[in-house]
């Protein structure tokens, strides 16, 4: 039933953001604290779901990994990324750009905007061939036709010749797909990849990518507000809420056995088939403006089981049973560790789920 | 073939590929649509050939005067028959100094904005792109520029460096460059941040690739319609400065240098400035058109106003 077993056969991580701290400098002085103490791990050829409201930090996690995010006033102000045992921050500005669409790529939220109107598909799929790999200009275009064959769409070799405009939102993403998998990346990073389309075309895409993975071999992470998606499609998830991870676990022990306060919120408020309520259940309030955080826990303003140490205390992370990682002060209180201990291990504490 | 028919009709859903050169083929049909800018196209080509053939079409030498012929007025004002638009103070026919005269009126509206066009668009592009500190120091210089009259400047220009046709392209480029900075500035700040520049990123492009291959092809059209209507603007401020008489220097001619010579013959033989006035107004009026014709066909928000 779970899918845990095969995935411990390789255990050193692909990739490991170890407390990453990603901030925006006001103009006013301060730092708007976008990423605030995040550490996650995905292994190879694994699906890491990230999910969390807007706001919460998973885009601003993605882009410090590839180090896209608008700087200035972004920076980065503390922890570190491990690719492959190597330090992406350490990276120049040139060994990034060999790094980003050779073995870490991204698909977009916006399938719309994100193709250059003034160039074919094939250009775009060929430009990001050509610039990893040492291939002339027709191989380039072969291997296009060859990915946009492989993302399922019809008479690839006319298609290619096809300029964005002419193509469906639909096309567009298998498009990002296809030109995001041509280098084999070792790890994708989906941005709310189906968040811009239809429900039935989110369905195409998302089984899309699964199966590309499969041919490709790459490690996927996954971004997105969809809790549904999530379920479908990951083996491991990471809920974030305002710049921090709150729980981290495999997607059956977060569904049946939500830790956190904010999961199990997230998790009422899906609605079911065979439920009688007139309301749904909803989390009360709204995430804290990055801004302006609160003291202690972030999430004890809306959190109906707030205590007095959450208002002052921040929770570390802790694991009340193996793979499941929680930041929440009730886990640990049941736990009763003393805490200054789970505060040492807390930071490469998901490493070892 | 089954499919010809469909590729025959204007829908464009039905296409499978569509050929090349498509939207020159749309434009074209848009062009005999809009009556105005055809007129204003076909005036357009019948100067640039004017002004190519000169030494072909025109009837006379434009340098050698005939002086017992002086200041004859046009042929069909009653005037000696061998001179179409007459002859000005020193004999010499206004009809093929027009021709001639052009050449040199297009040929500075020309080489002068692709100077400036070149210097601005970078400038602006990389004012936009990088930000920051670059982005304060060009465009600073742009608003100091702009705060000097231009004509004045583009005078002192050429009298410090002498008078000649080189120095004043370079004086005309040197007040022109700014609008177009300005303008490929702001345009790029509407991409420079956008999914298309992130996503070109994403894959590992060079910033410079970024900046020429993936932001200016987006925003190549607006500046060719500043294009156009910089070289109406310069025809114009050239025919100002050889009026003045810091443009162009005889034996050669351009139109504002005729307006210029023949300006002390005016109460008695109007055709002197009557005529290159006329180039002057209706070249900028049709290249003005024209660019107005260009916005429209080219921006697809603005489809449904014109044509």
């Amino acid at each position: 039933m779970t899918k845990a077993p095969n995935l411990r056969e390789d255990v050193s991580p692909l990739l490991s953001v170890q407390d990453l701290k990603t901030y925006f400098r006001k103009e006013e002085g301060g730092s708007v604290k976008a990423v605030d103490g995040v550490s996650l791990h995905i292994r190879k050829k694994e699906i890491l779901g990230v999910v969390g409201e807007s706001g919460s930090g998973k885009s601003i996690t993605a882009m410090s990994i590839l180090r896209l995010f608008p700087s200035p006033p972004g920076y980065i102000a503390g922890g570190d990324i491990l690719f492959e045992n190597q330090s992406l921050l350490a990276k120049t500005q040139k060994e990034m750009r060999m790094i980003r669409g050779k073995d870490i790529s991204m698909v977009f939220q916006e399938p719309m905007s994100s193709l250059n109107p003034v160039y074919t598909v094939g250009y775009q799929i060929r430009e990001n061939i050509q610039l990893h790999q040492n291939v002339t200009k027709k191989e380039a275009l072969d291997h296009a036709v060859d990915m946009l064959r492989l993302v399922g769409i019809a008479s690839p070799e006319k298609r290619v010749h096809d300029y964005p405009f002419q193509m469906s939102g639909g096309m567009r993403q298998r498009v990002m797909v296809a030109m995001a998998l041509s280098c084999q990346p070792k790890l994708l990073i989906a941005d709310e990849p189906t968040t811009a389309l239809d429900v039935t075309i989110q369905a195409q895409i998302l089984r899309l990518i699964l199966e590309t993975r499969e041919k490709v071999g790459s490690a996927i992470m996954l971004i997105t507000h969809d809790l549904g998606v999530v379920a479908e499609v990951c083996e491991r998830v990471v809920v974030m809420y305002s710049g921090k991870v709150l729980e981290v676990a495999y997607v059956n022990d977060l569904f049946n056995h939500p830790a956190h306060p904010y999961t199990q919120g997230l998790l009422q408020a899906i609605p079911r088939l065979d439920d009688t309520r007139d309301r749904l259940s909803i989390i009360p309030g709204s995430i804290p403006n990055p801004a302006n955080l609160p003291e202690g826990c972030r999430f004890h303003p809306r959190c109906q089981y707030a205590e007095e140490r959450c208002q002052t205390e921040q929770p570390p992370l802790v694991s009340p049973k193996p793979s499941q990682w929680v930041s929440c002060w009730r886990v640990v209180g049941e736990k009763g560790v003393d805490s200054d201990v789970i505060a040492a291990t807390a930071v490469k504490a998901p490493l070892n789920v | 073939m089954a499919n010809s028919t469909l590729v025959d009709t204007d829908t464009p859903e039905l296409r499978e590929s569509r050929p090349r050169f498509y939207e020159l083929h749309r434009m074209k049909k848009k062009m005999v649509k809009d009556r105005l800018a055809l007129y204003a196209l076909i005036f357009l080509m019948l100067i640039f050939l004017s002004a190519l053939l000169a030494s072909i079409i025109s009837p006379h030498d434009p340098t050698t005067g005939d002086i017992w012929n002086r200041l004859k007025p046009p042929s069909f004002a009653g005037g000696y028959s061998g001179h179409l638009l007459g002859t000005d103070q020193l004999g010499r026919d206004i009809l093929s100094r027009l021709f001639y005269g052009g050449r040199v009126s297009l040929r500075i509206g020309f080489i002068t904005v692709l100077f400036s066009s070149l210097v601005g668009i970078f400038f602006g592009l990389l004012a936009g792109y990088a930000g920051g500190k670059t982005d304060t120091i060009i465009m600073g210089l742009v608003d100091i520029q702009f705060a000097f009259p231009g004509m004045l400047v583009a005078l002192v220009f050429v009298m410090v460096l002498g008078p000649s046709e080189l120095h004043l392209i370079y004086a005309l480029a040197f007040n022109g460059w700014m609008v177009f900075a300005r303008m490929a500035r702001s345009l790029v700040l509407t991409f420079r941040d956008g999914p298309l520049v992130e996503a070109a990123k994403a894959i590992g492009v060079k910033p410079l690739q970024v900046m020429i291959r993936h932001i200016l092809p987006n925003i190549f059209a607006p500046l060719v319609t500043l294009f156009v209507l910089e070289v109406a603007r310069i025809i114009g401020a050239e025919a100002m400065m050889s009026f003045l008489g810091y443009g162009i220097q005889p034996p050669s001619s351009s139109w504002g240098l005729m307006i210029g010579e023949g300006r002390a013959y005016f109460p008695m033989a109007w055709w002197l400035i009557v005529f290159p006035g006329i180039m002057i107004a209706s070249t900028i009026l049709a290249l003005n058109i024209f660019s107005n014709w260009f916005t429209t066909a080219i921006d697809p928000l603005q489809k449904g106003q014109s044509g």
